[in-house]
């Protein structure tokens, strides 16, 4: 069967298979984290939406929503977000080339970072779905068109980066539709509510970060990193961007890269936007590929198949690794134990990417969140992790009041001296389960 | 080709291959890191599998290669001894580069005597005479240029099939393979900075390498690139010892080993071709030659192999200066000088390619038949599961004669404490302290020190400084010491 022929009969059930594939991969994560016996939910920002103060959902609805919830279902928040965004952007792009609509959601869905983002409780899940609403809504033709601004302004009260997307995007549509009044209204409440976030809520360039960032780990997910792109899909967008560049009408689309590969080398967190946008050069450089008569077929057939693999291999690799993932059932187990037996107001310290677990399972306060980008408490946790005297370590513990210190597997690679000095008299092993063990300074 | 032209460069593959056999066997033994590929063939034998989890090296450890080569080797051990197999078959592979390099000269300048100077050059680029060295460049580099011809000739569909099968085989011998496609990169540029058409052939091959190499060394080293993330692409070589990948040749030394008449000839072409001709075949080998200097200024590639490369190129540019040479001497009143020039270019090119090739293959870094020996009685008069101690270099040494554990050898890839195993493998060669000396020996379970002349002339010391006859018995003295450790430090007891 000549290769037309196969992706004809696969676009005449795209819905049906695009469902499938992110019900597979979508429910991979929670029924493995089950079967393990860990919490269903994984990541720190899952946990920090759990233990946030109600007064920063100004800067994050999502807060607000997961109070709604109860805690045994909040794993099926992020897929609920995932299905509306996969039927909203097929909603909103089926003016597109079939084959373009079928692969850039099909590289989306199976995209480490697609996949992370809706696998846990993420503020950028719910945004995207509010601004896809909104987009929706904005299509129709009747006077629906104007409940756009339900979604449109929760939306807005995101980080800024999100917040400038959102806006940038509302200004090309509306100068694409040729609406030009709407284009200068929106850029100037854009600014003004970009200045008034900044200067009142002091909302966030961008959210956390919730780990200990490495670029390429955090970039590309195929060097070990929890979120990210494919490298292959990277290729591919790379081979896009060639083929795409003197292309007018997607100019608009070269106005977005630079802003989100600078916000991502900032804070790795917003790679979930350039994977946004990558994929989209990735189906670019993947069509033409396809649609391109190659000299020797047999070869073509086998480059196309090696491309699938590839980025197959990328997400069984990626899937692979999520059991992997904190928090496991050893340290959840160990910080019950905490909230169980510690009954007075204490300082945990740990890695700071595991604090957003001490917040939640211990109900105490971890000495150091990486969202707050507290300088001096990042300071004094590096020197923790690499302190090799005793003179060196102790005068920080009692400076910053620590009780606890919460050794997990990471921690216990990262910080070889600080274990070794943990033989001194003044700790004591207070708990310990598996390779999790908590010390206690006295 | 002419009978003659044949008969002609038969002569140089046999001229080749007698001098490097010569050399080989005169030499005993392989070069230090020659074991550690011995092991890996012996284990195939054996088992039909590569070593994957070594016991010996590190105290024990995960490798994760590419394998191809082993099992090629493996193949020849079936019929031959082992070690003269590894002395063989690495070079006649090696002299089969000759033939290869007459083909793609051949293929750029349509000239059988031109072609005949470029194979006799790159059979005795002096930088390819470690003729007892057991390694996989080797087979990788015959591949890679029968690689490049395919691709000069990919018009003909049969070396469609032949680059494709190359291509394949050499993604599962070596990562280096990764010239190859950055060469390519620079090759589309190239041509795209001149305007130049760019082959559609050429251009769904290059797509096909790309992600057929990706994908197949991502299978193969997933579990590396999780661990060690992009970092892994640098080895893992600690940092005191990164030099010797990368040293600081000077730059005579450096047109020494790629020989002075191809370098010269080499620049004159690479001048012509980018500037004036602008043919797009050297293009090709142009953007090889700027792929590995990259991947060496990055500290991607050692530098020996960057030259060695560098040098089988210009062994192939030599072949356009002799065309443009013979055609300048011809307009000249010079004219009659081309009765004594083969002569005069033979000599030249004998003088300053044989001398420093043969010199090179004499000054091949192999340890001497007593030093071997010294690792063979290891093997019969210690327990097995002993741990032993030598130079870095020594670590196959001690797996492949000894069988015994070692505390370090050259293969670092995911060795977590590399630079900590590093420093106190130093330490041990520089300590005066027994204290210190029995904590590092006890941290690594080792039982038996060994000092080889070798070690005593790289590190500058007669013996051990920590040595007492309470805790260190020698075992062995002959021209290399063996001592038997008899001490170990109790850890004390804390209430």
């Amino acid at each position: 069967m000549k290769l037309e022929n196969y992706f004809n009969k696969i676009l005449e059930h795209k819905k049906l298979l695009l469902i499938a594939v992110a019900l597979a991969v979508l429910l991979t994560p929670p029924i493995i984290n089950y079967l393990n016996n860990k919490p269903m939910l994984i990541g720190g920002e899952s946990y920090y939406h759990l233990t946030a103060e109600p007064r920063e959902a100004i800067n994050n609805p999502l807060i607000f929503l997961v109070k709604y919830v109860p805690d045994n279902l909040l794993f099926i928040l992020p897929i609920i977000f995932a299905f509306g965004t996969i039927l909203c952007l097929l909603s909103l792009i089926k003016s597109a080339k079939p084959e373009f609509t079928f692969f850039y959601l099909l590289i989306l869905i199976i995209s480490p970072a697609f996949i992370y983002t809706f696998t846990t409780i993420s503020a950028y899940s719910f945004f995207l779905l509010l601004f896809l609403l909104g987009l929706v809504v904005l299509n129709r033709n009747s006077s629906w068109k104007y409940f756009c601004v339900l979604f449109f302004v929760p939306a807005a009260f995101f980080d800024l980066l999100s917040t400038f997307l959102m806006l940038i995007s509302l200004a090309i549509i509306f100068y694409l539709r040729k609406k030009d009044k709407m284009v200068w209204l929106t850029g100037a409440i854009g600014l003004f509510f970009l200045t008034a976030k900044q200067l009142l809520l002091k909302t966030p360039l961008v959210y956390g970060p919730f780990h200990a960032q490495q670029f390429f780990p955090d970039f590309i997910a195929d060097f070990g990193g929890l979120n990210g792109i494919s490298f292959f899909v990277v290729i591919l967008a790379l081979i896009g961007i060639l083929v795409t560049w003197k292309q007018e009408g997607l100019y608009w689309s070269y106005l977005f890269l630079p802003v989100v590969i600078i916000a991502t080398i900032y804070n790795t967190q917003a790679v979930f936007f350039l994977t946004l946008l990558t994929t989209f050069f990735a189906t670019a450089g993947l069509i033409k590929l396809l649609e391109r008569q190659w000299t020797l077929s047999s070869l073509k057939k086998f480059t196309i198949l090696l491309i699938f693999l590839s980025l197959l291999f990328s997400t069984i690799s990626f899937i692979n690794r999520l059991p992997l993932s904190s928090p496991t059932s050893a340290e959840q187990k160990s910080l019950v134990w905490i909230y169980n037996n510690v009954d007075y107001e204490t300082v945990i310290f740990t890695l700071p990417e595991d604090s957003y677990y001490i917040s939640y399972f211990t109900k105490k306060e971890p000495f150091y969140k990486p969202h707050t980008h507290d300088e001096h408490k990042e300071e004094a946790t590096t020197k923790i992790l690499t302190a090799a005297y005793i003179s060196e370590l102790f005068p920080l513990l009692e400076e910053n009041e620590i009780k606890f210190i919460f050794i997990t597997p990471k921690m216990r690679a990262e910080a070889e001296s600080l274990l070794f000095l943990l033989k001194n008299e003044r700790f004591k092993l207070a708990y310990s389960t598996k390779e999790v063990e908590i010390w206690m300074f006295k | 080709m002419e009978k003659k032209t044949g008969y002609l460069l038969f002569t140089i593959l046999l001229l080749t291959l007698v001098a490097r056999l010569v050399l080989a066997f005169i030499i005993p033994n392989f070069t230090y890191d020659s074991y550690y590929n011995l092991r890996q063939v012996e284990h195939i034998t054996k088992e039909g599998i590569p070593l994957y989890q070594d016991e010996l090296s590190y105290g024990g450890r995960t490798l994760r290669i590419l394998s191809f080569f082993y099992y090629f080797m493996a193949f020849f051990d079936l019929f031959l001894p082992l070690e003269l197999a590894a002395k063989i078959i690495p070079n006649l592979l090696i002299a089969s580069l000759t033939l290869i390099i007459f083909l793609i000269s051949k293929k750029i300048t349509n000239d059988d005597t031109a072609s005949l100077y470029s194979a006799l050059i790159a059979g005795f680029l002096p930088l390819l005479f470690s003729t007892n060295a057991f390694m996989i460049e080797t087979l990788f580099l015959p591949l890679l240029f029968l690689n490049i011809y395919a691709f000069l000739n990919i018009n003909d569909k049969k070396y469609v099939y032949i680059y494709i099968i190359t291509f394949l085989l050499l993604c599962l011998t070596s990562s280096a393979t990764i010239i190859l496609l950055m060469g390519f990169g620079i090759y589309l540029l190239l041509l795209k900075v001149e305007g130049k058409k760019i082959c559609r052939d050429e251009l769904e091959l290059i797509i096909f390498s790309l992600f057929f190499f990706l994908w197949s060394q991502s299978l193969f080293f997933k579990n590396l690139l999780l661990q060690e993330g992009i970092s892994f692409i640098w080895q893992n070589v600690p940092s005191n010892i990164i030099m010797q990948y990368f040293p600081k040749m000077t730059l005579v030394q450096a047109i020494i080993a790629v020989s002075v008449i191809p370098f010269l000839a080499g620049i004159y072409v690479v001048y012509r071709s980018l500037f004036q001709l602008k043919n797009q075949k050297i293009f090709l080998l142009i953007s090889f030659v700027i792929s590995t200097t990259l991947l060496t200024w990055s500290r991607l590639m050692e530098f020996k192999h960057s030259l060695t490369f560098f040098g089988i190129v210009l062994a192939i540019l030599f072949a356009l200066f002799y065309q443009d040479s013979l055609k300048f001497i011809k307009k000249t009143k010079l004219a009659w000088l081309l009765n004594f020039f083969h002569i005069g270019l033979i000599a030249i090119l004998a003088v300053t390619l044989l001398i420093p090739a043969v010199n090179t293959g004499l000054q091949q870094n192999v340890p001497v038949d007593k030093e071997v020996d010294a690792f063979r009685w290891l093997r019969q008069n210690t327990p097995e599961n002993s741990g032993v101690f030598a130079l870095l270099e020594e670590g196959h040494l001690i797996t492949y004669y000894s069988q015994r554990r070692n505390v370090m050898d050259n293969q670092f890839a995911l060795i977590e404490d590399v630079e900590k195993r590093f420093s106190d493998l130093n330490s041990l060669f520089r300590t005066n302290f027994q204290t210190q000396a029995l904590s590092v020996l006890d941290k690594y379970n080792i039982q038996y020190l060994v000092l080889t002349p070798q070690a005593q002339r790289k590190q500058q010391m007669e013996q051990f400084n920590f040595l007492s006859e309470d805790c260190f018995e020698q075992i062995y003295s002959q021209e290399t010491k063996i001592y038997k450790v008899k001490c170990n430090l109790l850890e004390t007891e804390t209430e």
